[in-house]
């Protein structure tokens, strides 16, 4: 273990030079990719991208913060149609339609409602704790899908959305442009959220996690916390969904059910509760596997619950866990 | 009809759907309050129950057995998920045991998947005969079956709770789990009877809705999640009052669905369920009491 002398050293994110090493090849295999991907790998590499948004915003949520959050895709689905209506109803002026004002507009206004909404939902959980939460949740991701299945009007109902091309000057955004977007939004929101964790907010949400009143002892302000993380995850769910928008460019409530509010949670817990890597990790896994499985796509439910109860079992710490120690153990090799 | 009359038969089609959530609501309460688990896969057992007993009936077996197989394969499903998922985990934080609920849920949703599709099954009513008329209500015939067999189980589990051995023993495991067994009652068993006792009452739940509404792979979560709301109301504690709160949500939730719109039929009832929620949250917190896990152990 290397030693850390002065506090400037404790605050990098990045250490060493074989970590910016591996950093700098990633982002770079990235952006290079596109030159030489098919159309279906970027598709999926942008889907990542956008389950990692999720992913990592429900993780501030429920493995920061300990708060659980059933009704995820309720956020996502917020999201992916205020972006939806923005670009849709609101009667932009060409220009600034051709100079993607219009869809930056449609990104900035999704992840702020659904943080408004994920406020509205964090007031309940000021007073309720464990399976009385986990429930209202439930019941908030249920009702939103009911509406959106519903309100015609407002959704375009079970016929869905169909959202505009996005334009960028004299660019239409294709697969391979969103596909940039997508990476650089989520290394964008990925970054924040590894600094919002080391912050004083951060740790904040680790001890309302751990014990909310000890917290709340400490000087904790647990009405400002617990309804910062909901609107934080929120918000994070939303510019995820506003992306999904985008990148699918069409909406339906179909894709925003109890199921999807599971999917998201499975990829948490999967890739590790309380880890940042974790939820890139699990998201990943869970937007590459359905796919690849396409052919077992009944078998998924089982294969999802079967592997969190084995997680749960064998690795409560989840890929990200097994990771560390798997490092861990080369480390201190030979002992 | 007249608006009274609608009233009269939202109400009694609430009713009924109300003795189905108590029946999953009751499981709930068995398995929270012995092994302090909340068990979001409780609606599987009756989806489970309802499919195995329209496969039965398919294969020829006369309805009654078919019936009480079902409920006793319940049964066996609900101790197996107890012995193989939550015993293993019993040390951990309710957050992950509620974490391999959902797991749970999810994986006997897979298998339901794997072995019935997704077609949708049905059950014939238990007995012929046209609907009976009670006051301006009309109920069909196996409506009174659901509220009839759902008042024997309740004098069933009151007679098991209240007059017998093992029934005491679940219940001191339920109010003190180390001075029960430092008297000698095995509280590991203790835990799996009730589950078994839960996967029974929601297998049971299954096969008498079937013949109401159509049995599907994906119908539990639902209703377990009905039954659930008419549990919390009432602070998973207490058997007699859930069984109240289940069947006044079950009112409400038809009235709501009745007279507002039933496209949001889940929509109200949840809604309704936050603020029942909340005003119970702000009603305990005046006597100096948040709602949580600690509360509902008292």
């Amino acid at each position: 273990m290397e030693l850390r002398e002065r506090y400037e050293e404790d605050l990098f994110l990045v250490r060493g030079a074989l970590a910016w090493t591996a950093l700098i090849a990633f982002c770079a295999a990235l952006l290079l990719l596109p030159r030489a991907a098919p159309g279906y790998l970027l598709f999926t590499l942008s889907l990542i991208a956008v389950n990692s948004i999720i992913a990592v915003g429900l993780n501030l949520l429920v493995g920061y913060t300990g708060q659980i959050s059933l009704g995820h895709a309720g956020f996502v689905a917020i999201g992916a149609y205020t972006a939806g209506l923005v670009m849709t109803k609101v009667p932009w002026p060409e220009p600034l339609m051709a100079w993607g004002v219009s869809w930056l507009a449609a990104l900035s206004a999704a992840g702020l409602v659904a943080a408004a909404f994920g406020f509205l939902v964090g007031v309940p959980a000021l007073r309720l704790t464990g399976p009385y939460l986990t429930i209202a949740t439930l019941g908030f991701g249920i009702a939103i899908h009911q509406v959106l299945t519903n309100w015609d009007r407002l959704s375009g109902g079970r016929t869905g959305l169909f959202l505009p091309k996005l334009l960028f000057g004299p660019w239409r955004l294709g697969e391979r442009q969103l596909y940039y977007v997508a990476i650089i939004l989520a290394g964008l929101l990925v970054w924040v959220a590894f600094n919002l964790v080391r912050s004083h907010v951060g740790r904040a949400f680790v001890a309302i996690r751990d014990s909310d009143i000890a917290a709340e002892v400490m000087g904790v302000n647990l009405t400002v916390y617990k309804t910062l993380a909901f609107a934080v995850s929120a918000a994070y769910a939303g510019i995820g969904g506003a992306m999904l928008a985008f990148i699918l460019g069409y909406l339906e409530p179909q894709l925003f059910t109890l199921f999807e509010s599971i999917y998201y949670f499975s990829m948490i817990v999967i890739g590790g509760l309380g880890t940042v890597p974790g939820s890139i990790l699990g998201a990943a896994l869970l937007t590459v596997l359905p796919q690849q499985l396409a052919a077992l796509k009944q078998w998924l439910p089982l294969v999802y619950g079967g592997t969190i109860v084995l997680v749960m079992a064998i690795e409560p710490r989840g890929l990200y866990g097994r990771w560390m120690k798997i490092k861990l153990w080369f480390k201190a090799w030979p002992f | 009809m007249s608006l009274s009359q609608q009233i009269a038969q939202f109400i009694a089609s609430g009713f009924v759907n109300g003795t189905i959530y108590a029946l999953l609501g009751l499981g709930l309460v068995a398995i929270h309050s012995v092994t302090r688990v909340v068990n979001v896969a409780q609606g599987e057992f009756a989806a489970f129950g309802a499919l195995l007993a329209a496969s039965l009936l398919a294969q020829g077996f006369p309805l009654w057995p078919a019936l009480a197989i079902a409920v006793a394969a319940s049964a066996i499903l609900g101790g197996g998920v107890h012995r193989v998922a939550i015993r293993p985990a019993r040390q951990a934080s309710a957050l992950v045991l509620l974490i391999i609920t959902i797991a749970v849920h999810l994986a006997l949703k897979g298998i339901l998947l794997l072995l019935w599709g997704t077609n949708p099954y049905s059950l014939p009513p238990f007995s012929a005969g046209p609907p009976v008329r009670i006051a301006s209500a009309v109920l069909i015939r196996q409506s009174l079956w659901v509220i009839g067999i759902t008042a024997l189980v309740l004098i069933i589990l009151y007679l098991f709770f209240t007059r017998t051995i093992r029934g005491k023993s679940l219940r001191a495991c339920a109010v003190n789990p180390t001075a029960a067994r430092l008297v000698g009652i095995r509280v590991e068993r203790m835990g799996t009877l009730a589950w078994v006792i839960a996967g029974a009452l929601g297998g049971l739940a299954g096969v008498l809705i079937t013949p109401l509404a159509l049995a599907t792979y994906d119908m539990g979560l639902i209703l377990g999640l009905k039954g659930f709301v008419g549990a919390v109301v009432v602070g998973m504690a207490s058997y007699p009052w859930t069984v109240a709160a289940c069947i006044a949500f079950g009112i409400v939730e038809s009235l709501g669905a009745g007279l507002i719109s039933s496209n949001y039929r889940d929509a109200i009832a949840f809604t309704a369920l936050i603020v029942v929620l909340l005003w119970r949250a702000l009603s305990t917190l005046r006597i100096g009491l948040i709602i949580s896990e600690e509360a509902a152990q008292e």
